[in-house]
């Protein structure tokens, strides 16, 4: 416990009162302090965690070739031509090359260029401006308006959102670390911005960046140092409002129609053999391909399930042929990994110097912990069905360039960690 | 100073430590990073170890598709070989709203292809596109190859994934509607939905085979070696039939134009058996229907429907429930499934009873006073005739019909001996013909009630037919044992069964049930029945067919329950009575009394079974007796003969001559060679003359007496053939139909052909 210390921020506490003080005195700004922070602790970044990301990406890469290339050969043929089943596959490791050159350049930033101050409101802007562009003039897609098009690229803004609250949660967090226990500077703007983004997510529809949202703010939060009473106040309000929701099905859907698919979703996850030619079908097929897995599944490549069953079978449920195809045994390796990835993201911010950087890793750690986990659920059928990518595994462009970005930031914060 | 004051300070509960913010995060660490992947682990286990099994094989059930091939249905044929009903490869046309949404293809484009290739509606093809989660929408069953052919070439140039054709089958009936009710027809699905197509459905289907493979969802295959397994299609089983088409043919032809002449009003049944092994040689109902196109209504009862729509009195509902009625009726086989009061043709079997108990005989005299008393019955019993048939041998009453008399001879037979006799004639059971369980149950007495020694009049009528209830095959079945020997056969209509490549699977041989009589009761019984129709005071000689000696028994009951004018006539014959081949029962329900025939069997049916007899005779090479003087005779060839020569020719063949011209030979003749005309018409021979070439109209003869009828038509140049009773110069032979219809144009020299019946008041106004 010797390298325990108090964040610069903190007041100093009566049974820890020979800490050293910073040379600055507090409250005069962050920028000086947080300066200072880089300019003593510039470090390494944690290998671990990189190899870590290294390792399941590679993964990734293989898994996803393996799902992609029967729908790669049946979509890209036509007119005569035999399809190409690397189509896919090339795209995704090209995204992947601009994601890791991202995150190598994110991670070798000046450690103090994360801490201007401004940063945090610009992204949340930014974020919020590209949110209501995408749902004036975005375009349709899945019947969902979620992407905006920038210079040829397709670009989803939720999940610049997702970023930009982590950056913001961290920022008002440490610079209030004083405060977070009031419910002005501990709960309210994050309900605020929450309950804002979540209807404006909504309405797009698009309700997994709305789980997110709301998971990612609840989970700052908490780690920001909030009252617990104020979190759990407001997952007993949201299971509240899921009950009340069940039982006024039809006066609800006959208010506002566009939410019905929420309890199609519903009902296919409670009974997926009652919908199964309709929300049901793409849950049953995910746990025919999961369940014939077995133990050591049917091998590398020999899916079966891929055969155009299973929708999204390369992009949000990809993990149900990774189970059919490497078994309950890689399956659960691969879900070890994951979970060694998350708690070195925890450990991280534990072993933090300052308040920003540990809120920015939880922030992000948490961010890569709500992809897998609510992917995995989705997939299993443990939650409802919502289209979640799995990080590092899916197909999908910006998806995996920001995750590999979001990487990117958590290990720029690790270098603020000098014994590692 | 700001230190000391901060030390002093109470720590700020608002504030966080670093040692609270740390055990937070560690919260979140355990949470996420342990607790969350336990919780997602075990759903894992629960589905891949605990479920596995369940999941894989749901999984290849998913994954397998199976294509269905269809076995061919087996062909139904006659006894002559001749196609009943047959299978063909047709094609059903379908479209998958699903796949069109996948492709994304043109809705409209397909619609409007769809209605103009096979002139279906477009905007029904439209709708069919809104069942969104369907892969399967038929548009068309049974399409013709030429015309599925049409939409596959529209399928392929406009390259649509989201319309398809596959083949099915299609069950042709060459012959439409003969034998309809027993052959029946199949649904559009293939099973057999009425008659043999319904009894041996599952001889005649086969098995469908099925190849199963492993495809992707779209149904080709995988792109490595899939699962792959075949099971053969087993063709299904034909039917040879003891149904002979040309005799059906027969059956239905002269049945038919009884029922026209005869203003029959609710059609009739006619079955031909043959009397040694029971087999079905031709059973009709009539009205009958197309089996091709057995949804709609026969001229009959569309007629009747019509009627009912344009009363106004029904409600779409009820009009629909009067459809669905009629159909079933149509489909009825009424020889079968429909019981009635036989009446006097059920005289035979207490006639055969009686002799085969010994208590009669031939020459016994029966006396018939118009009525007798019977114990348990306050009236008198009355025969058909009223003023009685006076003295009589037992020959004599049967070829009357006297109901005294066959009261008489019941009642010294008694209850139990009678009772037993129609037990063992099978009146108590079904036949047991093979044609399901379509066939009635007949309707007796009980033995106690007809047993009752204190009451005779069940007995009594029973021994002329009455107060029972039983069905047509019984009767033939029955007809058949008196006139085969005495024995009582099981009767059939499926011959053999075979296999797809013609070997015999089974063949059905005749099963006798009993022996009811001796054969010597059942030739006395023969000698009687044929006098009933050759003798001349015989109630059935309308059924006698010249060169043929024909036995039989005319019936006319009346509808029981039904108003009074309601009347059921019937003959059953079978010939030749010296040694039965083939016993022909034709009922016909219903005559309108505007017809202007004496509603009786003798009247009405018994022409019917005795043309049925003319035509099928010959055509089972039944020998014509020698000893009966032939009706008509072929006309020999006279030309260029001298007229010496020829006139002697004519005569020796059996014609009258008339010689027109005075050349010494004969340069034509009327009517020309090869023509079959009746014996004693007059021949014209022109010698140096030529033979007139002028059209004549033909008259209407029908109701005329023979002899005028052959003087008139003679008189306009036409040459007469007769069928039906031997002609004579009697006044009551009088032309029933005529072979040409009144008011045609025909070339001077054409034969018509007349059909003759004995009109006789004394014998034929018989309600028996």
């Amino acid at each position: 416990m010797a390298e325990f210390t108090e964040f610069p921020l903190d007041l100093p506490q009566a049974e820890t009162p020979k800490q050293p003080e910073t040379p600055e005195k507090p409250g005069k700004g962050r920028r000086r302090r947080s300066r200072e922070g880089v300019d003593q602790t510039r470090g390494r970044i944690d290998l671990t965690f990189l190899l870590l990301t290294l390792f399941l990406l590679g993964i990734g890469l293989v898994m996803m070739l393996s799902a992609s290339y029967v729908s790669a050969y049946y979509d890209t043929a036509g007119g005569g031509n035999p399809g190409d089943p690397l189509y896919y596959f090339r795209r995704q490791v090209l995204l992947a090359i601009i994601g890791l050159v991202a995150m190598v350049l994110l991670a070798r930033l000046p450690y103090g260029l994360l801490r201007w101050p401004m940063l945090p409101y610009i992204a949340l802007v930014g974020a919020a401006a590209l949110m209501i562009l995408v749902t004036v003039i975005g375009k349709a897609s899945h019947g969902a308006v979620r992407w905006v098009q920038i210079g040829g690229i397709r670009f989803q803004p939720s999940e610049l959102l997702k970023a930009a609250l982590v950056f913001f949660f961290a920022e008002w967090g440490s610079r209030h670390a004083d405060r977070m226990g009031s419910f002005k500077f501990g709960a309210m703007p994050h309900l605020i911005l929450m309950l804002f983004f979540a209807v404006l997510l909504m309405l797009q529809p698009h309700l997994s960046a709305t789980m997110i949202v709301v998971g990612v703010t609840l989970i700052m939060m908490w780690a920001s140092g909030t009252r617990w009473y104020y979190v759990i106040g407001i997952l007993v309000i949201m299971w509240l409002l899921y009950l009340f929701a069940m039982a006024n099905r039809e006066w609800l859907t006959s208010l506002v129609d566009k939410f019905s698919y929420i309890y199609t979703r519903i009902d296919a996850w409670q009974d997926p053999e009652k919908e199964r030619l309709g929300e049901g079908w793409q849950i049953l097929q995910s746990l025919y391909a999961i369940g014939s897995g077995g133990l050591l599944g049917l091998g590398l490549g020999q899916s079966r399930q891929k055969y155009l069953y299973l929708p999204e079978e390369h992009n949000d449920y990809i993990f149900s042929i990774i189970c059919e195809e490497l078994g309950f045994i890689g399956a659960v390796l691969i879900l070890l990994l994951f979970a060694v990835l998350i708690i070195r993201g925890y450990w991280l911010a534990m072993h933090c110097r300052n308040r920003f950087d540990s809120l920015l890793i939880t922030g992000f750690t948490s961010l890569l912990f709500l992809q897998v986990f609510l992917n995995i659920a989705v997939a299993t059928n443990f939650l409802p069905s919502t289209g979640i990518s799995l990080p590092f595994f899916s197909y999908g462009g910006t998806a995996l360039i920001m995750q590999l970005g979001e990487v990117g930031l958590i290990l720029l914060a690790s270098r603020g960690i000098p014994d590692k | 100073m700001a230190v000391i004051t901060e030390l002093n300070r109470r720590p700020d509960p608002n504030a966080v430590t670093k040692r609270q913010a740390n055990r937070r995060t560690a919260i979140l660490l355990v949470l996420c990073g342990i607790a969350a992947f336990a919780a997602l682990i075990a759903q894992l286990a629960k589905i891949m170890i605990r479920e596995h099994d369940y999941y894989e094989s749901a999984a290849v059930e998913n994954q397998v598709r199976s294509t269905v091939v269809t076995a061919s249905r087996g062909t139904i044929y006659d006894t002559q070989g001749k196609i009943l009903a047959q299978s063909a490869t047709v094609e059903t046309i379908y479209i998958s709203p699903v796949e069109m949404r996948k492709y994304e293809e043109d809705p409209e484009l397909i619609a409007r292809g769809l209605s103009d290739i096979l002139d279906v509606d477009y905007d029904w093809v439209m709708k069919k596109w809104d069942h969104t989660d369907s892969w399967y929408e038929t548009v068309m069953k049974k399409v013709e190859k030429e015309l599925a052919d049409e939409v596959r070439s529209f399928k392929n140039t406009n390259s649509l994934k989201s319309l398809h054709i596959i083949e099915d089958t299609k069950r042709y009936y060459p012959y439409a509607s003969q034998a309809a009710q027993v052959i029946g027809f199949v649904g559009t699905d293939n099973y057999g939905l009425e008659g043999i197509e319904a009894v041996y459905d599952s001889v005649l289907e086969g098995e469908n085979g099925r190849i199963v493979r492993a495809t992707t969802a779209r149904g080709t295959d995988m792109l490595y070696t899939g699962y792959e397994d075949y099971q053969d299609a087993v063709d299904g089983q034909s039917l040879e039939l003891t149904i002979d088409n040309t005799i059906q043919y027969y059956l239905k032809k002269h049945m038919e134009q009884a029922v026209r002449d005869n203003k029959i009003r609710s059609g009739g049944m006619g079955i031909v058996m043959e009397v040694d092994t029971g087999a079905i040689l031709g059973m009709c109902t009539l009205p009958d229907y197309d089996c091709n196109d057995y949804l709609t209504l026969n001229e009959t009862y569309s007629i009747q429907l019509e009627a009912a729509k344009e009363a106004g009195e029904m409600t779409e509902e009820e009009l629909n429930e009067l459809t669905y009625s009629l159909l079933m009726k149509q489909w009825r086989n009424r020889a079968i499934a429909d019981t009635y009061e036989p009446g006097s043709t059920f005289k035979i079997f207490t006639l055969a009873s009686a002799l085969e108990e010994g208590i009669v005989s031939e020459g016994d005299n029966f006396r018939c006073d118009g009525s007798m008393m019977v114990r348990g019955r306050k009236e008198a019993l009355h025969c058909w005739r009223r003023t009685g048939h006076g003295d009589q041998t037992l020959t004599e009453a049967a070829q009357h019909s006297c109901n005294v008399a066959f009261a008489t001879l019941g009642l010294r037979l008694g209850a139990s001996k009678f009772y037993d006799y129609m037990e063992a004639f099978g009146f108590f059971d079904k036949t047991g013909i093979d044609l399901g369980g379509g066939e009635a149950e007949s309707i007796w007495w009980s033995r106690k009630v007809f047993e009752d020694p204190t009451n005779h009049s069940q007995l009594a009528a029973a021994s002329f037919g009455q107060t029972f209830n039983i069905t047509p095959i019984q009767l033939i079945t029955a007809v058949s044992a008196v006139a085969n020997g005495g024995y009582l056969m099981k009767p059939y209509v499926v011959k053999r069964i075979l296999n797809p490549d013609g070997s015999v699977e089974k063949s059905i041989s005749p099963t006798a049930v009993r022996q009811v009589i001796s054969e010597e009761t059942s030739r006395k019984v023969c000698e009687i029945l044929e006098s009933v129709v050759g003798a001349p005071g015989g109630t059935g000689k309308n059924a006698s067919v010249a060169g043929y000696r024909v036995a039989g028994k005319t019936a006319t009951s009346e509808k029981v329950g039904q108003g009074s004018d309601e009347y059921m006539v019937s003959f059953v014959g079978f010939a030749p009575a010296d040694d039965p081949k083939v016993a022909v029962l034709v009922i016909l329900d219903n005559p309108d009394p505007t017809s202007g025939i004496y509603i009786s069997g003798g009247q009405m049916a018994a022409p019917v079974v005795g043309n049925i007899l003319a035509d099928i005779l010959p055509y089972l090479g039944v020998q014509e007796n020698s000893g009966s003087a032939a009706v008509n005779a072929i006309v020999p060839n006279v030309k260029s003969r001298s007229v010496d020569d020829a006139r002697r020719k004519l005569e020796d063949s059996g014609f009258r001559v008339k010689v027109v011209g005075d050349a010494d030979t004969v340069s034509d003749q009327a009517p020309i060679p090869g023509l079959r005309i009746t014996l004693g018409s007059e021949v014209i021979i022109y010698a140096g003359e030529s033979k007139p070439g002028n059209m004549i109209t033909v008259p209407n003869m029908v109701g005329k007496s023979y002899r005028a009828a052959v003087q008139y038509f003679e008189a306009f140049g036409l040459f007469v053939r007769t069928s039906g009773v031997p002609p004579t110069d009697s006044k009551t032979i009088e032309v029933q139909r005529q072979s040409l219809e009144p008011g045609l144009q025909v070339a001077f020299g054409t034969v018509i052909e007349v059909g003759l019946i004995d009109t006789d008041r004394s014998i034929m106004e018989t309600r028996a």
